[in-house]
């Protein structure tokens, strides 16, 4: 196994998303708000790794924010609508089960949420004629598949702990409706 | 998602438009009066936060 040679191109980087279950907390307005703002300081923190590999004068001059609407746009604002596309679909759902809450919104609903952010992505790459842009996603496709399940699992589990432990937190929750009968 | 590269002039500009009025929409339809009148989901999330760390 160690003799795998594997080579990550410097186009395209991945972190766990878990706005599908900020969603959940706060509501998509305030979820914007939060993506924004770790967005920025992801981008600080890049500053200070890339300053412990190189000088903080060239490291200086690779921080800006040309990507941060892009990053916003495709891992802020696709996977919280779609939640709260989710959110609006299960709380009118006549079957009724708590489950259906945690499990159908922060389960699968960040594992989809992760499949629509790559297709997001080569919808917007293609409509603004991106290729280098699109080149890379098309050829790294299959790890927005692959996210999918850890993406959910991270979501699912702490969506249930939020609505098990403390559901008065938990904004889009309807404990009344869920557990009328 | 984060690009590592810097994006051609349409594709940012395209998203930052998107960027602007989606947060302008959130500002106008946030709820900011229940998020400052719910005390209990800050106090539970300073918890969260203190037991993480």
């Amino acid at each position: 196994m160690w003799i795998l040679q594997i080579r990550v191109m410097n186009v395209l980087a991945f972190h766990p998303l878990l706005i599908t279950v900020v969603t959940m907390i706060f509501g998509w307005s305030f979820t914007l708000f939060i993506g924004v703002l770790a967005l920025v300081v992801l981008e600080i923190y890049q500053l200070t790794l890339r300053s412990a590999f190189m000088n903080w004068d060239v490291a200086l001059t690779q921080f800006n924010f040309d990507t941060l609407p892009v990053d916003f746009c495709l891992s802020v604002l696709v996977p919280a609508t779609w939640a709260l596309c989710v959110i609006g679909l299960v709380n009118r759902w006549k079957f009724k089960n708590p489950f259906t809450y945690f499990w159908g919104v922060g389960f699968f609903g960040a594992m989809i949420s992760c499949f629509l952010m790559g297709l997001a992505a080569i919808a917007l790459f293609v409509l603004t004629g991106s290729e280098r842009e699109l080149h890379s996603v098309k050829e790294n496709f299959i790890v927005f598949v692959v996210m999918t399940f850890p993406e959910g699992f991270i979501n699912g589990s702490m969506a249930t702990m939020f609505t098990i432990f403390y559901p008065n937190i938990m904004k889009t929750y309807r404990d009344d409706w869920f557990l009328k009968d | 998602m984060n690009l590592l590269l810097s994006p051609n002039n349409i594709l940012f500009w395209s998203a930052t438009i998107i960027m602007s009025s989606s947060l302008l929409l959130a500002v106008r339809y946030a709820p900011w009066k229940l998020l400052f009148a719910d005390q209990s989901r800050q106090h539970c999330l300073l918890q969260v936060f203190w037991f993480w760390h």
